[in-house]
């Protein structure tokens, strides 16, 4: 995020098919809170709104808390998005980030999205897939259930379209937990092999960037309870998989996506 | 490190019911159905809850939220 962008969430789904551990989701106050979508007229209403908003880069973000390609329109509404976003009058940058078990469900929108010509080509920026283990005995303890393979297939099927078109980059990111630490290597081994047989941009790093490139992302921990620990942890294993934290000086304000 | 808040002006959040809000886990600014983005995040309801921020200690650090990650 730009310092003059300005990020546009929407919530098109309030809960996760997941229960992963980790997760803010359960960190809310949602006892008022009732499981829903966001329909698909607030979703218009509000992105053709966007046009309104002068002097800031809009990143629109169809994602919050929520795994958003549980709602059912996420296809179509992504699709209105890009039709209406001729020569990125409502918005320039679109991401989101999903834990990738749907994906194929929406692969022929985010195909014709990405393919669009009246718009920045980069205009699908990047989608950020939330993974979390190697193996999937890490992935079932940290998130409640199998899926990995699935996830992994799916990540496959968007590099094929990143190939033809450019975008959308991927960030597959990990969260080092005591769960999964002995795994970021492995994590980040098989990924590099993956980008770096289709010979497509990559970096491996340890904070938060946004460029034109794929990024194997080890994120910390958010543990309000004991966050020096989460830190310390995260400072170690960066650090025993070689992952340099040489982008400070590059990226000094990485916020969290 | 610096884990200051920064969603004051850097993010606006509209949920599954239309209602806008800056932070989550104060109150909404405004509701997508009557009131677009624009109006909503230039409202006094907005800097009301941009006041709130500005003093808020709350470690939430929640993923997702827009927080500054560096040492």
């Amino acid at each position: 995020m730009s310092k003059d962008s300005l990020g546009i969430s929407f919530e098109m789904c309030n809960f996760c098919n997941l229960n992963c551990k980790m997760c803010g989701i359960h960190l809310q106050n949602r006892k008022d809170c009732k499981s829903g979508f966001l329909s698909f007229e607030n979703w218009k209403k509000g992105v053709l709104s966007l046009s309104k908003i002068k002097g800031r880069y809009i990143d629109l973000v169809p994602h919050w808390i929520g795994e958003p390609l549980l709602n059912l329109d996420f296809g179509k509404m992504m699709l209105f998005a890009f039709n209406n976003n001729e020569n990125n009058k409502l918005f320039h940058h679109f991401q989101f980030s999903t834990n990738g078990l749907l994906i194929n469900k929406h692969l022929d929108a985010i195909k014709e999205c990405v393919s669009m010509k009246n718009q920045s080509e980069n205009t699908f920026y990047f989608i950020n897939i939330s993974l979390d283990a190697y193996s999937d005995l890490t992935f079932s303890k940290i998130k409640g259930k199998n899926g990995l393979e699935v996830v992994k297939e799916n990540i496959k099927l968007l590099l094929d379209i990143q190939q033809n078109f450019g975008y959308p980059k991927l960030h597959l990111s990990f969260i080092i937990m005591e769960e999964n630490k002995h795994e970021a290597g492995l994590f980040k081994e098989f990924w590099v092999n993956e980008f770096t047989k289709r010979n497509l941009p990559h970096a491996v790093s340890c904070r938060f960037i946004c460029e034109d490139l794929n990024v194997i992302y080890f994120r910390r921990l958010s543990n309000p309870s004991d966050q020096i620990s989460a830190n310390k942890l995260h400072q170690e294993i960066v650090s025993s998989i070689g992952v340099q934290d040489n982008l400070y000086n590059k990226y000094p304000g990485g916020g969290e996506f | 490190m610096d884990e200051s808040c920064k969603v004051a002006f850097s993010c606006l959040v509209i949920n599954e019911s239309g209602d806008m809000r800056i932070c989550r886990d104060m109150e909404p600014i405004g509701n997508i159905k009557n009131t677009t983005p624009e109006e909503a995040w230039n409202s006094k309801a907005a800097t009301e809850v941009r006041k709130k921020i500005f003093v808020c200690q709350k470690p939430c650090k929640i993923l997702n939220c827009n927080y500054i990650d560096h040492e």
